[in-house]
């Protein structure tokens, strides 16, 4: 069976976040510090859980660079755009 | 909206492309590679190219781990996703990119559990969510990429996941860097370098470019007016008589990289012997296995997988696009028989990929016009 490959989702309508050695700057809302987890807000507000353990300590509010689920970068708070 | 107006700035563009014009010496050619595909979708996405001098050329680097995964570890992903019992995870475009009998997304279209993810951590909580089911994440990815999947197995062991495995295709920046430098089918002028693996592994990776082989490079963001001042810097330094590299993406990249990044990858990772690039064969320490210590997370080892080397399709030149040796269109499928609806080679599969980011912005023009 061929399926139709033009319907396949990359993995946004824009890149791979492989590929495009991506990075998604965030908002964190809520920290799960216990666990290394914080939920975060992208641009659009929409809400991810994010593993944070390389750049703890975090704290909502901050700024963060991700990359497949993983904060790679804390940001300063001008960088936040500028880093997309 | 704040710094993504001021590095899209058409004025601050025309200023640095004008700054390009005056450091360019008139009759030299210059080449340049971005490393990465990021970069690569961006050049085109905002005419980054027709702001240049016909004297500067960019050439596409191999910066795109879609791209560069043969077909025989595409098989290996699609026999593991027809082992019984296993949920199959893996990023979008991965499931696009053909192997020697389909792709993953055939596969799934013929019954396979084959399921997208957009990060490992995704794949665990399916794991956790089946706990009778065996769930795999084909890990792919450059430095950027590799230490979400190392902090998954971490979590993996800490919360004691059985049923959760990789499948690890990682692999690194710096040998396929070294192999296009000793290629002697391709002379290069300078690199616009990696930023987002550079935030993990640091500009200090680098230093072998300019002390080895005598080319600048500057790590780089994705912005347009990024990569116009990364060219800038490159033409500085080669007008200055400098050679070294330079961090244009500091308010990102620390030169040390992240140190954090860089142990939880030692601790999980450890450098295959060999590891096979699409179109540039195999090179040595250029991909990651998991370590001894995390074998038991390992999917080759949890499972049977074929493993065998499948030479890539005789039409396809992907090998000579990834080394910068030929432009996408001079491939004899480009456009053709190629198309990012049904690619032949991988660089056709991701947006990031030379050729679908010459074909989904219409360069199909042989001839460029001359700022």
């Amino acid at each position: 069976m061929i399926a139709d490959q033009a319907t396949v989702p990359s993995c946004d309508e824009h890149h791979c976040i492989t590929c495009g050695d991506d990075g998604d700057p965030m908002t964190v809302v809520r920290v799960d510090a216990d666990r290394g987890l914080a939920l975060c807000a992208d641009g659009d507000g929409a809400r991810h859980t994010i593993e944070t353990a390389l750049v703890e300590p975090v704290s909502p509010g901050d700024l963060i660079l991700v990359h497949a689920g993983t904060a790679i970068a804390a940001l300063a708070p001008d960088d936040s755009e500028a880093a997309a | 909206m704040k710094y993504v107006d001021e590095y899209r700035d058409p004025d601050l563009g025309r200023a640095l492309s004008g700054e390009i014009l005056a450091l360019v010496e008139p009759g030299r050619h210059y080449k340049f590679m971005e490393v990465c595909g990021g970069h690569t979708h961006s050049i085109y996405k905002y005419g980054v190219d027709d702001l240049l001098p016909s004297n500067v050329e960019l050439v596409h680097g191999p910066g795109c781990p879609v791209c560069v995964i043969p077909m025989g570890r595409v098989d290996d992903g699609i026999a593991l996703a027809h082992e019984e019992g296993v949920i199959f995870t893996c990023f979008g475009d991965m499931m696009r990119v053909p192997g020697s009998n389909g792709s993953l997304l055939e596969a799934k279209a013929a019954g396979a559990d084959i399921r997208m993810v957009y990060s490992p951590l995704d794949a665990l909580r399916i794991a956790k969510q089946n706990p009778d089911r065996e769930v795999v994440f084909f890990a792919i990815g450059f430095e950027t990429t590799a230490p979400s999947t190392a902090l998954t197995l971490l979590r993996a062991r800490a919360e004691n996941v059985p049923n959760f495995s990789v499948m690890c295709s990682h692999v690194t920046i710096v040998p396929p860097l070294r192999a296009l430098l000793e290629s002697p089918d391709l002379r290069l002028d300078g690199f616009v370098g990696p930023g987002h693996v550079s935030t993990v592994v640091g500009a200090r990776p680098f230093e072998f470019i300019p002390a080895d082989y005598g080319k600048p490079i500057v790590v780089a963001g994705f912005e347009p007016l990024d990569i116009l001042h990364a060219i800038t810097m490159i033409l500085r330094q080669l007008a200055e008589g400098r050679c070294e590299v330079e961090n244009q993406y500091k308010r990102v990249v620390p030169y040390e990289g992240n140190q954090r990044a860089l142990e939880v990858m030692a601790e999980v990772f450890e450098l295959r012997p060999h590891f096979e690039w699409r179109g540039l064969g195999f090179i040595s320490h250029s991909g990651l296995k998991l370590s001894e210590a995390y074998a038991d997370l390992d999917a080759e080892k949890r499972f049977s997988v074929p493993g065998v080397r499948v030479a890539d399709p005789k039409a396809c030149q992907c090998g000579e696009v990834l080394k910068g040796v030929i432009k996408p269109w001079e491939c004899k499928v480009f456009g053709t028989a190629c198309t990012p609806e049904r690619p032949i080679g991988t660089c056709m599969v991701s947006s990031e990929g030379a050729c679908a980011a010459y074909y989904n912005y219409g360069r199909f023009a042989r001839e460029r016009e001359v700022v």
